[in-house]
């Protein structure tokens, strides 16, 4: 009898040796005569414990990890097959604690199906959404998604159903698609894992959205560090063509709707939707000023819907389950769910999906078990490196986008970033405007030359030079920046840099007065 | 008459910047900006309504010619009930909007964007009133940058002064992006981008220096630019004007108008006017600053005589060289009667002096014998339209161009020959509108930064109307044709004869395929995509005149027009490009021999009899003798003496052997001019003439409209040139004069119906006036033929295609075919005495791999040039954009000599010189032996 | 004028006229003339004509002949 043993493919399995894993499996189990079958699954998100290995007993998941290559042939010997003990087995995956207290909607099928099996996919579920959405109206749909509460994923928040009604009531024959997949804040990686882990629901969400909206042609903006999902990607749209579903008859809908990818160039600024436009039209990426929305102006000028992996990612659970199965999760105005990202200093890293309003502890040391190097923690940042950095008392905090507003931060895209107590914050504010000067598009004033200033006043702060004539400069640039930027970027910038000087003025060599006088 | 204008520093324009630009349509928002309230159209941006309101939102990176860009971060506002600090130039208008443009919160803002800027800024280096920024930083308060600027900076970078007119000082740039949306938005070239991001974020021509980029030295990024980073050197050179007078281009048909500013008595720099109908606000390289020629030092200021013209010439005083003239020219009357001599006007001039001239002629001269340069360029447009739509006049203004859907470029090369006007064309190509191109070469147009034309038609030179005939059967006969305009609009029994003949099978693409050498698929398909086109429109140049059916093809486009509904209103057309600046006003002005002003024949005794009471004399009934006639008569030996406005005949028309020997055969030529031209050394007398920035007068561009012509200095010859005119026809007994110019235009409205309305006080208030302009459309006509036709009902005229009889041969088994470059002008007397030789040294004969190859010749070789009549010799340039059988060459330098080539066949109806076909061999040559040039000669 | 060259033009003018009958085209060549060539040329082309030395296509001699000696 065949054993079926999955090895993840995810990127950041293969980063810590799931290739030369299965390379080493299948020939472990060739001279052994073990007639096994690997399928290079998504990866479960628990990435303290990639290569996580997982054998299919009696249809239980049975999970090893970190599995390394050496540890093969011991693992085989042990019995491995027949998902026997060994000190790397952590039991029936579907129980394992970590995985268990999540609430999968978006991430279902994430780790547990072959991302190319189209099979699979709809036997958990996938193209319910979407055969549900073809019975529907065009402005249906756009009610479901409304209703569900869906708000866009990628930082902003924005509801992903009113966006979608502006584009569905703009005039005009030719609406494009736009998947923002340029998936660049420091410490996220959600989008990527699901379009290598289950890119058949980006798909979908998208397909749904065409129908919704009226769009026949979508493309996803893919950053040039993800390859492999590119790969992925492609293949799986050239599956979900040959199968009917992309093309000019979806599903036999009569409906035309196809998906390009599309690789982007190394920019971060490509990330901000309107710099993406102009990318994906070839031009240089800078940002456009609003208005036009891109909604009434986007794509070559034309209505665009742009959203992000992980917001058309969950339009297939709202379609198939029902807006109000989703808008039951969550808290206040942030329904459903979202997936958190565990990075930094943290002892088990990887993703966490749950509805809003988790706390920031709960996500950090009960998901994530605290810092990896033991220390405390010092500061937290969410929401990417833009994003204002929290401290130990704040993380009592409900995971939710007004919330988190009223402290001065943001929920962002759900990255959450840990540093413990040896964290220099002056060093990570000056890394903030640093970040901003190497990212910058350099079209507006405040972004383009503020920033690399940022950078020389925050040194001579640290110097000791007229610090307190060069704070109130630091602040005042702070203003300019926040208020006075043309997109996020630059009015974000100030949120990391105001928050370790207000919280930690020490690092600066200043005090808590001179910091708030 | 000069309007003078206070110092205002970098920006002559005479209204202030609106900052972002003007949006169609009724002013529907009612909107409250700092308490005031204003209304505008929906769509405006808050920063345009400001403005309006007359308040001035401090701004870098808006300006009005352009798209708002929302980069600097200057012009940011407070809105009620809004959160943050939008930017006034991005953001539109919304009912009920209440807007304050400074608040603590927005002026504390805006001193710390401009503190940024300077922080990488130099200081002090900018002179008073020539950097927007440093104006911004007083407008805003700035008096300390806390910066410093031993921060990270720019001001170490290299200036980059390798275009001739401007330099690139990027230590001045702000990288507002307004230089590289002027290239994109306005010219169409692409040419600048933004290198590097963030704070290493560069303008840069491409990656190379401005010189040796795409960059056509149009002007506009300078223009455009709010610092001194992009600058005229003449300006670097001579310091900021202090005094503007608003003039109008004497370059080519578009006729921009311009800002002369001036230093002192100095010319400083010439800049677009946005007020200028024809440019609104643009240029190209030729107008914005090849003008030094009108000081160059080989211009001629005094008068000078000679008797015989192998004699020395001798200065004389005006009163020596007028009276020696009209004493020539009245012994030449007395002796071989009083046909004998003529004249020939310029479109060069204003139209107060070609009416002089052509008055002196007809009332001191006593004959008809005068013609102008329009001859060679556009007769066949004035014989074609007028006998279709009944005047001779491009049927649009510029400005309908916004509105075509579909354009049919028929032998025009704008974008070197017009550019100012193409850019237009661009714009709205790149907006959508499809191109048709029918010509042998494959023009820029064709496929150029953002647009690649849906069909170009590579006909074989000399096949024009076998081409029109065939996109007119494929609308006649595949039911295409607007069948309520005609049957309201045209003449029905005209087009029945006409659709009978078109219908013909000799007319199809098909049958037309052998002579146009295009395939009839191509045909058709043009011709289905110009007659369905919501507003189609044909525009034309001289490749269209200049054949041995010019005014066959001019008839041939008009029906076309017609057929189709695409005549009468904004959008459509039939558009001649003219090629000289006053082309059209010098016909307008009763140059040609057969016409008084306006079209009317000399043989229509109600017209004669205007001219009589107001001039005093007898006007002769019969048409006088065209150019080539003059030709031919002087070498007949009945025509002895010659008045020459600025042309130069012996250069720019056909066949030079032959018009040299004409020239030569003359008892008296007399040529007023600026420089000793080719014609001028074969004169008796040089007139010193005036350039155009010694002029106060008019000229007419090619879409109608008079522009002013004024005066930015003395007349270097210490004469107006009208007033020569004046003075030789006094001395040969028939006073004439005139206190100043606008009294010439006084008496022209006075016998000319179609300028009853045009004076230049009436100019100087409406800036331009398009005619025609009278009682009946006291503002001019933007739009002809709109719900009439001129002669009444639309006349179409059958077309037949009779084959030119210059041939591909044995012999001369080549076409040559001619054509202009954008840095040059014509014969290049102006522009070759600028530093606009830096684009084009020389001459070019453009010649198909597989010709060059089959003659051994290789890319930078000199090669001889044959026809029947003469050789010349040019450096071969081997390329693509010329068919197989096809070469060509501009003709700016006498050296090249095209014209020595050029043959004695013209157009039917007009004499027009077929300049466009000449058959011809090539074969390799050794280095030019500059005396061998002209040989013929 | 020369005889060729006024020859050559008027034997042009009449080859642009195919479209209409032999009559109606010569009307229009004699209009033509009469409208745009000066007086001096029609009567060198009238006299050459009588010379003998004009070789005209047939409706360019029809069209001659209706001009009046001037």
């Amino acid at each position: 009898m065949t054993t079926t043993v999955y090895v993840p493919q995810d990127s950041s399995a293969r980063a810590v040796g799931a290739d030369e894993v299965a390379v080493t499996l299948t020939a472990e189990c060739a001279r052994r005569g073990d007639d096994v079958r690997i399928v290079r699954n998504g990866s479960r998100g628990m990435l303290w414990l990639e290569p996580f290995v997982e054998i299919d007993v009696d249809g239980a998941r049975i999970g090893y990890g970190p599995v390394e290559p050496g540890d093969v042939a011991d693992l085989l010997d042990a019995g491995l097959l027949s998902g026997a003990d060994h000190r790397l087995k952590h039991g029936d995956v579907d129980t394992m604690p970590w995985l268990a207290r999540q609430d999968r909607l978006t991430y279902a099928r994430m780790g547990v199906i072959d991302p190319l099996s189209l099979d699979e996919y709809q036997a958990l579920g996938g193209l319910t959404g979407l055969r549900n959405a073809i019975a529907l109206s065009p402005q249906g749909i756009v009610d479901a998604v409304a209703a569900s509460g869906l708000r866009g994923r990628g930082g902003a928040g924005f509801p992903a159903g009113r966006k979608w009604q502006t584009v569905l009531d703009a005039p005009g024959d030719t609406k494009y698609i736009c998947c923002n997949a340029d998936e660049g804040d420091s410490g996220t990686f959600a989008d990527r894992m699901l379009m290598e882990g289950d890119p058949f629901t980006l798909l979908e969400g998208m397909t749904i959205a065409g129908l919704a909206v009226g769009g026949t042609q979508g493309y996803i903006y893919l950053r040039s560090e993800y390859p492999d999902a590119g790969d992925i990607l492609r293949e799986a749209i050239d599956g979900a063509r040959e199968y009917g579903w992309l093309g000019t008859d979806v599903l036999g809908s009569g409906r035309t709707f196809d998906i390009t990818v599309r690789m982007g160039a190394g920019a971060y600024i490509c990330g901000e939707e309107t710099s993406m436009l102009d990318s994906l039209e070839g031009k240089r990426g800078m940002v456009r000023a609003k208005p036009p929305l891109p909604a009434l102006e986007g794509l070559f000028g034309k209505p665009t819907v742009v959203n992000n992996v992980l917001t058309l990612g969950s339009v297939p659970f709202v379609l198939a389950e029902g807006a109000q199965a989703y808008a039951s999760r969550g808290l206040d105005r942030s329904l459903g769910t979202q997936v958190f990202q565990l990075a930094g200093n943290i002892k088990q890293g990887g993703v966490v999906e749950l509805g809003f309003g988790v706390t920031l502890r709960e996500l950090v040391e009960d998901f994530g078990g605290g810092t990896a190097s033991g220390r405390p923690i010092r500061a937290i940042q969410v929401g990417g490196p833009l994003g204002s950095y929290l401290t130990p008392d704040q993380l009592d905090l409900p995971m939710e986008y007004e919330t988190f507003a009223a402290a001065g931060a943001m929920v962002g895209h759900g990255g959450i970033v840990v540093h413990d107590d040896t964290a220099d914050m002056a060093r990570l504010a000056r890394f903030a405007m640093e970040f901003c000067s190497e990212e910058s598009c350099g079209k507006c004033t405040p972004c383009r030359v503020g920033s690399t200033r940022g950078v020389e006043v925050i040194d001579k702060i640290t110097a000791g030079d007229d610090r307190q004539g060069n704070l109130t400069l630091l602040l005042d640039l702070c203003d300019v920046m926040t208020d006075g930027s043309l997109c996020a970027m630059g009015g974000l910038t100030p949120m990391p840099v105001r928050s370790a000087l207000t919280k930690f003025p020490e690092d600066f060599g200043l005090t808590a007065q001179e910091v708030s006088s | 008459m000069t309007l003078l204008h206070e110092p205002t520093g970098r920006r002559t324009v005479s209204s202030s910047d609106m900052g972002t630009p003007r949006v169609p349509g009724e002013p529907t928002v009612d909107v409250e900006i700092d308490g005031v309230a204003v209304s505008v159209p929906a769509g405006t941006s808050i920063m345009r309504a400001a403005a309006e309101a007359g308040i001035d939102v401090p701004k870098l990176c808006a300006t009005d010619s352009l798209k708002s860009f929302g980069s600097c971060r200057v012009c940011l506002v407070e809105i009620e009930g809004r959160p943050g600090a939008p930017a006034s130039c991005t953001t539109p208008v919304m009912p009920g909007m209440k807007v304050a443009t400074t608040s603590p919160k927005v002026d504390k803002l805006r001193q710390g964007v401009v503190e940024l800027y300077l922080s990488d800024h130099p200081v002090g280096s900018c002179p008073e009133g020539a950097c927007e920024l440093h104006d911004m930083a007083e407008t805003v308060g700035l008096t300390d940058v806390r910066y410093g600027q031993e921060g990270h900076n720019h001001l170490n970078i290299e200036v980059d002064a390798s275009n001739p007119y401007f330099s690139f000082d990027p230590k001045a740039c702000i990288v507002c992006s307004r230089c590289v949306r002027a290239c994109d938005e306005i010219q169409g070239t692409f040419a600048l981008t933004v290198e590097g991001r963030g704070f290493e974020s560069l303008i840069s021509a491409s990656g190379t220096s401005f010189m040796e980029s795409e960059c056509v030295s149009c002007g506009a990024c300078v223009q455009a630019c709010p610092t001194t980073a992009l600058q005229e050197k003449s300006v670097i050179e001579l310091g900021l004007p202090t005094r503007t007078v608003k003039t109008t281009c004497a370059y080519c048909g578009v006729g921009c108008a311009f800002d002369a500013e001036m230093r002192g008595d100095e010319l400083v720099r010439m800049t677009p006017s946005k007020e200028g109908g024809a440019n609104e606000g643009h240029s190209c390289v030729k107008g914005r600053f090849a003008w030094g020629y009108a000081t160059h030092r080989e211009r001629v200021t005094a008068p000078m005589v000679r008797e015989k013209i192998t004699d020395e010439w001798r200065v004389v005083s005006w009163d020596e060289a007028i009276a020696f003239t009209a004493r020539r020219f009245s012994e030449l009357q007395q002796q071989y009667g009083p046909d004998s001599i003529g004249g020939i006007t310029s479109s060069r001039c204003t139209n107060e002096e070609v009416f002089v001239v052509q008055k002196m002629v007809r009332a001191a001269f006593g004959n008809n014998n005068v013609d102008t340069c329009a001859r060679v360029c556009h007769s066949p447009t004035g014989y074609g339209l007028k006998q279709t739509f009944g005047t001779s006049a491009g049927t649009q203004d510029f400005k309908s161009v916004e509105d075509a859907d579909v354009i049919l470029l028929i032998g025009a090369n704008p974008t070197d020959a017009h550019p100012v006007f193409a850019s237009r064309m661009k714009q709205r190509l790149r907006e959508g509108a499809q191109l048709v191109v029918v010509d042998p070469r494959r023009i820029d147009l064709v496929r150029t930064p953002h647009i690649e034309a849906a069909h170009h038609l590579p006909l074989l030179p000399g096949t024009n109307v076998a081409m029109v005939n065939a996109l007119a059967h494929v609308v006649v006969t595949e039911g295409l044709v607007d069948r309520d305009f005609v049957a309201a609009r045209c003449d029905d029994e005209s087009f029945a004869a006409w659709e009978a003949f078109i219908a013909r099978p000799e007319n199809s693409p098909e049958a037309m395929e052998s002579a146009t050498g295009v395939a009839a698929s191509e045909i058709r398909a043009a011709a289905r995509l110009y007659a369905t086109a919501p507003n189609a429109a044909i525009y034309y140049g001289l490749g269209v005149t200049e054949h041995s059916q010019g005014s066959t093809m001019v008839m041939g486009m008009a029906n076309l027009a017609m057929a189709t509904g695409n005549i009468g209103r904004v959008g459509v057309g039939v558009n001649p490009l003219r090629g000289q600046n006053n082309v059209q006003g010098s016909c307008d002005m009763g140059s040609f021999p057969h016409e008084f002003s306006g079209y009317r024949h000399v043989s229509d005794d109600t017209v004669r009899v205007i001219f009589e009471d107001a001039w005093g004399c007898e006007m002769r009934a019969e048409p006088g003798l065209r150019i080539p006639n003059m030709f031919d008569a002087a070498v007949a030996g009945t025509f002895r003496g010659l008045f020459v406005q600025g042309e130069d005949v012996a250069q720019s028309d056909p066949n030079v052997t032959h018009v040299t020997a004409a020239l030569k055969a003359l008892d008296l030529l007399v040529v007023q001019d600026l420089f000793i031209n080719e014609t001028a050394k074969l004169a008796h007398v040089f007139l010193p003439g005036t350039s155009f920035l010694e002029k106060d007068g008019t000229f007419t561009n090619a879409e109608r409209r008079t522009n002013r012509v004024r005066p930015v200095m003395e007349p270097k010859t210490g004469k107006d040139e009208w007033q020569v005119a004046c003075d030789i026809a006094t001395a040969m007994g028939y006073p004439m004069g005139y206190d100043e110019a606008s009294q010439i235009m006084d008496e022209i409205a006075r016998v000319t119906p179609t300028f009853a309305g045009v004076s230049f006080a009436h100019l100087d208030e409406a800036g331009s006036l398009q005619g025609p302009c009278n009682d009946a459309a006291p503002e001019g006509t933007p739009i002809m033929h709109v719900d009439e036709f001129v002669r009444g009902k639309g006349n179409f005229v059958p077309t037949p295609y009779v084959p030119t009889d210059e041939k591909a041969n044995r012999k001369f088994p080549l076409l040559l075919t001619t054509g202009r470059i954008l840095s040059q002008y014509n014969v290049g007397a102006q522009t070759r005495r600028t530093a606009n030789i830096e684009w084009h040294p020389e001459d070019l004969l453009e010649i198909h791999e597989a010709d060059a190859a089959e003659r051994g010749i290789s890319d930078g070789d000199w090669v001889a040039v044959n026809s029947r009549v003469g050789e010349t010799h040019l450096r071969a340039r081997i390329t693509d954009r010329v068919p197989q059988g096809v070469v060509y060459t501009t003709f700016h330098y006498p050296e090249s000599g095209a014209n020595v080539v050029t043959t004695e066949n013209s157009d039917w109806a007009t004499n027009c010189p077929e300049y466009k076909v000449t058959a011809v061999q090539i074969r390799p040559a050794n280095a030019v032996d500059p005396h061998r040039v002209g040989a013929g000669a | 004028m020369s005889a060729v060259d006024l020859v050559r033009m008027v034997n042009q003018i009449a080859v642009n006229q195919t479209h209409l009958p032999d009559d109606e085209a010569a009307a229009m060549v004699a209009q033509h003339l009469t409208m745009f060539w000066a007086p001096a040329m029609q009567r060198d082309l009238l006299a050459a004509v009588d010379a003998g030395d004009a070789d005209l296509n047939e409706v360019a001699l029809r069209a001659v002949r209706q001009l009046e000696p001037a």
